[in-house]
């Protein structure tokens, strides 16, 4: 018994350095697609870049992308800092962070093209993808992924019921 | 409680084997079909060395395309390990799912760095030791893999809650 407490307590505090790293590098990736957004905003806007439709659909398309993939690494941070605090991973609120990821992962194959496309119009969308295949193709990744975490969400989930019980027990 | 604690285990398992299932087959197109990719490049490759006039060249040398395809494969054949015993046992929390995402993760993390040495490597024999931007270069997107660097990130610390899942688990057991 003596044993498993202390895997228990070693695995704990691995988790917590692992995390606060993981988590320090969330928020440098999440400061980098904020920027990355912004630059597209400024594309977009600015006149020297000599904006046609196809091009402004695109740095629509980028902005959206950008924004979502910022949401993803901001919730994943938040997420990892909080098991940096306390080192247990298996809470609730990992549990609904990891569903939050999942349906962002599944709306970024969504809502860039649709948002361009309500932007700069139908035209605008195939000049900007002549190869619907390849984009069809990215997305059915980016939807994979996204069950992905919902899968982990699942695991995550069953281990909060054992942390429970373990909770209780003690 | 106790009943109603046990219930929910029993569905959240349950839940687990089905999408297990669903990965599972996934993983198993992917082996198919980034292997079935892969090799074609590398037959191309060997099959036309100095590529003829009109000839699109592949782009990556023949040692980078072999070293890339043992990675991903070796991967994917650790995750499908995973998600078939995931798909028997519905039990996720386990000292060799642990091992098995750890090794996944090593994998992917060789993959993302290893072919950037080999550029390196090839890029320092024609240009002199002196130039520091060369080693800068280095971590441009295009020559390390930042979303392997990622999945690395991600199944090392998987890795790492499963160890202290099975734990859990193992308490549990030992409770009932």
């Amino acid at each position: 018994m003596s044993k498993q407490i202390t895997n228990k307590n070693t695995a704990i505090e691995k988790l917590k350095k692992g995390s606060l790293l993981t988590a320090v590098i969330c928020a440098a990736a999440a400061l980098a697609d904020l920027y990355g957004a912004f630059c597209s905003v400024y594309i977009c806007l600015s006149d020297q870049f000599g904006m046609t439709a196809g091009t402004r659909f695109q740095a629509v398309e980028i902005f959206t992308a950008f924004v979502i993939v910022a949401g993803i690494v901001l919730t994943a941070g938040i997420m990892f800092f909080r098991i940096a605090g306390n080192g247990i991973p298996f809470t609730g609120q990992t549990v609904r962070s990891l569903n939050i990821i999942g349906i962002l992962f599944m709306l970024r194959a969504i809502l860039p093209p649709l948002a361009g496309t309500l932007i700069s119009g139908s035209e605008a969308f195939h000049i900007a993808h002549p190869d619907l295949f390849s984009l069809i193709i990215t997305g059915f990744y980016t939807v994979i992924e996204g069950l992905m975490f919902l899968f982990i969400a699942n695991i995550i989930h069953y281990g909060s019921m054992l942390q429970l019980e373990s909770d209780e027990t003690l | 409680m106790d009943y109603n604690h046990d219930v929910l285990k029993e569905q959240a398992s349950a839940r687990i084997r089905q999408f297990a299932k669903t990965a599972l087959v996934i993983s198993v197109l992917f082996f198919i079909g980034q292997t079935f990719l892969y090799l074609r490049r590398i037959i191309w490759n060997l099959a036309y060395p100095n590529p003829l006039p009109g000839m699109t060249p592949i782009g990556y040398p023949t040692g980078d395309l072999i070293v890339k395809c043992i990675l991903t494969d070796s991967t994917l054949i650790l995750l499908t390990v995973l998600f078939s015993r995931l798909r028997k046992t519905g039990l996720p929390f386990t000292q060799t799912n642990s091992i098995l995402l750890t090794a996944a993760g090593i994998l992917q993390g060789l993959y993302a760095v290893l072919p950037a040495f080999f550029w390196l490597g090839t890029v320092l024999r024609y240009n002199a030791f002196s130039e520091p931007h060369i080693y800068l270069q280095f971590f441009r997107p295009n020559v390390m893999n930042y979303l392997s660097l990622s999945f690395c990130i991600l199944l090392l610390f998987l890795a790492r809650t499963f160890r202290y899942g099975a734990a859990l688990q193992q308490e549990s057991d030992e409770t009932l």
